[in-house]
């Protein structure tokens, strides 16, 4: 990102966050409107954003019908404007690409992809969705544009609903320095995330040595450990791209006083198919939950029927990704794994097999691991073949001798290091928690803070949670916000001049 | 004595009543996942002797709301 860039974006930022001290609600509405449109112009051009606004008006107008007269057959119009609109623009150029001698394919295949096309349409749609449903919603016109549009979300989400925007719209949050804090501490969290742990697993330590060269320069065929390897070091790339992406625009909203949906919740942690899908891209699973599974799955009552509905939804979420056969295989992976976890549960009721709890949950969990790693593969690999070959190298007992490995030792050693600093990272905040929670319990029995039960066999350590409690409970955390700040903004923009081949955000190419 | 409604979710999802509300949705309950649902639609229906449309389904996204769905029904919930 160029000077020039970071100054609009500081604009844009600076004029949101005045806007929350504007008292008057339209006018508040207003100015963040037209600093949403400025973005968008700014980040996807003149001409998209008019077809932004055309998707605005096309879904507030349909919704005013919707709202006088709720039939099925005008909803499935709506909805039916909103996905020729969305697959005009991502499917056309595959289309026109595989078909080049058909009239019209030159064109269409140099047609783009508008920012965030995706996001701000799911949105129109579940806007209509929620209207058939009978919720009760009452937007203006500016409000529901503004929810179209809003900068932070408008260019790869979370995936936002009406019902949860338009009362935070009409009433911005008080609690100026808390969000404040929040807001930036989340900013500062992305940023390490996308330009520090996802570009380091993007390039690796050496040339050659990161995930990307290691699915696209592949000059002999990969062993089963480099697959692990490479199915892993994805994930954990994917995870800290998107999740980074997530906590900056989640926190540039609390900046604005608006809070967003989630996107993520430890989903590494999961310990089946099923809770792995509550906690990953969190806004769009639950959407693809609410208005793809649902009403697809209404339309029979067959015992195998939810079965077939949750694969067929799944592998819509896969194309939506993008027009290729793997994206679609990836959500036929999920599909089959969610109903495979299902008719396990059957089994198990069947045939009950009594694990102790501990060795139960971490062999569910490192079973949902691996799967859901294992998934990764059809999800980056670049066609069926490399899909193919990879797969055979999993299944392939010979191909795991430590000499068949064609991966650089760096890479071991930088997904080996992240991903055991991560759960170290996780375990320690969950351990952090627990001994503040039985802190504070102490200290309502007690008058003298310092006599922890169960920490004083540790004095070093109950001193630091004091100062840890200190901090997070009564808030003075934020007075740290600052220099922290500073310290990830100087390592970020260090590490970026150092490296200028900063991928951009995965998500935002769907 | 359990609300027949929450009986019937605390049934089909395998868990204590006590810890089910009006409020309860498939974000805050952990086990009222996808196909869950339609079990609860199917035990709904069953319990209660009523047929439910795609957009009835569709509005039951909390218990509560699912209760205003069954007594505009004239169900006794």
């Amino acid at each position: 990102m160029d000077v020039q860039n970071l100054a609009i974006l500081a604009c844009i930022l600076v004029f949101s966050f005045c806007a929350r001290f504007l008292q008057i609600v339209t006018l508040r509405q207003v100015l963040l409107l037209c600093v949403s449109y400025w973005a968008y112009a700014h980040w996807a051009g003149k001409w998209f954003l008019l077809l932004l606004i055309a998707s605005s008006l096309m879904n507030y107008f349909w919704g005013s019908v919707l709202r006088r007269r709720s039939t099925t057959a005008l909803l499935w119009i709506g909805i039916g404007l909103n996905v020729f609109l969305l697959g005009f623009f991502k499917y056309m150029p595959a289309i026109a690409a595989e078909w080049p001698g058909a009239a019209g394919a030159g064109f269409l295949r140099d047609i783009i992809l508008p920012l965030g096309i995706s996001f701000w349409t799911f949105q129109g749609i579940s806007y209509l969705f929620d209207l058939y449903r009978e919720e009760e919603l009452d937007p203006s016109l500016l409000e529901f544009c503004l929810y179209m549009a809003f900068w932070p979300t408008v260019a790869s989400g979370p995936v936002a609903r009406l019902p949860n925007m338009l009362p935070q719209f009409r009433q911005t949050s008080t609690a100026v320095g808390e969000d404040f804090s929040v807001g930036t501490v989340r900013i500062v969290q992305g940023i390490f995330m996308k330009f520090v742990l996802a570009h380091l697993l993007n390039v690796g330590l050496s040339p050659g040595g990161g995930v990307s060269a290691g699915f696209d320069e592949v000059a002999s065929a990969r062993s089963g450990l480099d697959v692990w390897a490479l199915a892993i070091g994805y994930g954990f790339l994917i995870f800290f791209d998107f999740a980074g992406y997530t906590n900056i625009v989640v926190g540039a909203a609390r900046l604005v006083g608006i809070r967003l949906p989630e996107n993520f919740n430890r989903p590494y942690l999961s310990t089946t198919p099923s809770i792995f899908w509550t906690r990953w891209h969190m806004s769009l699973s639950f959407w693809i939950r609410d208005y793809v599974f649902m009403p697809l799955v209404t339309l029979r009552r067959n015992v195998w029927w939810p079965y077939a509905g949750l694969v067929i939804a799944m592998v819509i979420f896969g194309f939506w990704h993008g027009a290729k056969l793997t994206f679609g295989l990836w959500g036929l992976y999920h599909g089959i794994l969610l109903i495979g976890h299902r008719v396990g549960q059957r089994l198990q009721r069947r045939i009950p097999i009594d694990l102790p709890s501990p060795l139960g949950v971490l062999l569910s969990w490192a079973c949902t691991f691996l799967l859901v790693s294992l998934g990764y593969i059809f999800f980056r690999a670049n066609d069926l073949g490399q899909v193919l070959q990879m797969l055979r190298a999993v299944v392939s007992p010979r191909s795991y001798a430590l000499s068949h490995a064609t991966l650089p030792q760096d890479y071991y050693l930088l997904v080996s290091l992240l991903v055991a600093g991560y759960f170290a990272y996780v375990g320690l905040v969950d351990l952090l928690g627990l001994w503040t929670t039985r802190y504070r319990a102490n200290l309502r029995r007690s008058e003298q803070p310092m006599s922890l039960q169960g920490l004083d066999s540790f004095p070093s350590l109950s001193g630091a949670v004091l100062w840890i409690d200190s901090l997070l409970v009564e808030r003075k955390w934020w007075l740290l916000t600052p220099v922290l700040v500073l310290l990830l903004m100087v390592t970020s923009l260090s590490f970026l001049n150092q490296n200028s081949n900063i991928a951009p955000f995965i998500y935002t190419l769907f | 004595m359990v609300d027949s409604l929450i009986q019937v979710f605390a049934d089909v999802l395998e868990i204590d009543p006590a810890v089910l509300n009006d409020d309860s949705s498939p974000d805050n309950v952990q086990k009222w996942d996808s196909l869950s649902a339609m079990k609860l639609v199917a035990a709904i229906e069953e319990k209660f002797n009523v047929r439910l449309s795609t957009r009835e389904i569709m509005k039951m996204s909390t218990i509560g709301r699912a209760r205003k769905t069954l007594q505009s029904k004239n169900v006794p919930v």
